[in-house]
């Protein structure tokens, strides 16, 4: 069994905005953390997409949010991108955006392999998610109820 | 499926609710802006190169202001809402509050003040009445 975490980093209007831990390794947050270290505005610049398009249920705008195929979308700025995917999990309120991966290169090569990773990610999770004894550990914000 | 729900320490989550810089909240509402306008562009089927074209800018331009990047100017803004035929609006408010716009058409009375109508005639039209206490008596106690 894989064990599945979510860390809440931003509930907006219409979704919680989590990262994806599959069995103790979340890459989402360390990269976000790494990159929070090393280039402070980009961060912030990921930090106000994710804050943004967890506003609305669908956001339209490709050019911060692009959907990139089979389920992935990135969070888009020049140099920098996040991976993620959208997600219902029953009793969960408001319905989620997963974000699991991201990556700092540019080039279509490293961008491709990062694409492909967050598909993997996806895959595994969902394949974990709808085993039979399945289990999640949802951590919010300090501040929720 | 069980979901156990915790609070932890998580150190990208106070990240995240920490305000943001100056920079930080302009590109924030040049985001907010610009989605606002590719809602307009698809609602009208503009593209970008048409937005351009109605702008008079170039289309790069416009696919760096889609990105959110740079700064835009106010007449940027105020050019990119006339050409999806809107008007663009700025409001300062109090940095604790929240605010909520509301549109309507000018030749149209807003559900909101019909409302705001109906309900202060029908508090005009209530009358209480107390058993024992008269208007003379409330008169003398005033």
């Amino acid at each position: 069994m894989i064990e599945i975490t979510f860390s809440t980093i931003h509930v907006g209007t219409a979704r919680r905005v989590v990262t994806l831990g599959l069995d103790g390794k979340d890459l989402a947050d360390e990269f976000l953390l790494r990159l929070a270290k090393s280039d402070p505005r980009g961060a912030e610049s990921i930090k106000i997409r994710v804050q943004t398009v967890a506003e609305y249920d669908r956001y339209e705008n490709e050019f911060t949010f692009r959907n990139v195929g089979d389920g992935i979308y990135e969070f888009k700025r020049p140099g920098l991108r996040l991976c993620a995917f959208y997600d219902d999990v029953a009793g969960l309120k408001p319905q989620l955006i997963v974000a699991c991966n991201g990556g700092t290169k540019n080039t279509c090569k490293e961008q491709n392999a990062d694409i492909a990773k967050a598909r993997r990610l996806r895959s595994r999770y969902l394949e974990a998610k709808f085993l039979p004894n399945a289990k999640i550990r949802l951590i919010l914000l300090h501040h929720e109820n | 499926m069980k979901i156990e729900i915790t609070k932890g320490k998580n150190p990208l989550a106070d990240l995240f609710s920490a305000p943001l810089s100056p920079e930080g909240e302009a590109e924030l509402q040049n985001l907010k802006f610009v989605h606002q306008l590719v809602v307009r562009m698809k609602e009208q089927g503009v593209s970008r190169t048409e937005l351009a074209r109605r702008m008079g800018i170039q289309p790069s331009r416009v696919t760096a202001m889609l990105s959110g990047d740079g700064n835009f100017t106010t007449q940027t803004m105020v050019k990119a809402a006339l050409a999806v035929n809107a008007k663009y609006h700025h409001c300062l408010a109090p940095a604790s509050h929240s605010v909520r716009w509301q549109c309507w058409e000018d030749s149209d009375i807003h559900p909101a003040f019909l409302h705001a109508e109906s309900a202060a005639k029908k508090e005009a039209d209530v009358t209480f009445e107390i058993p024992g206490f008269s208007h003379e008596d409330n008169a003398a106690a005033a």
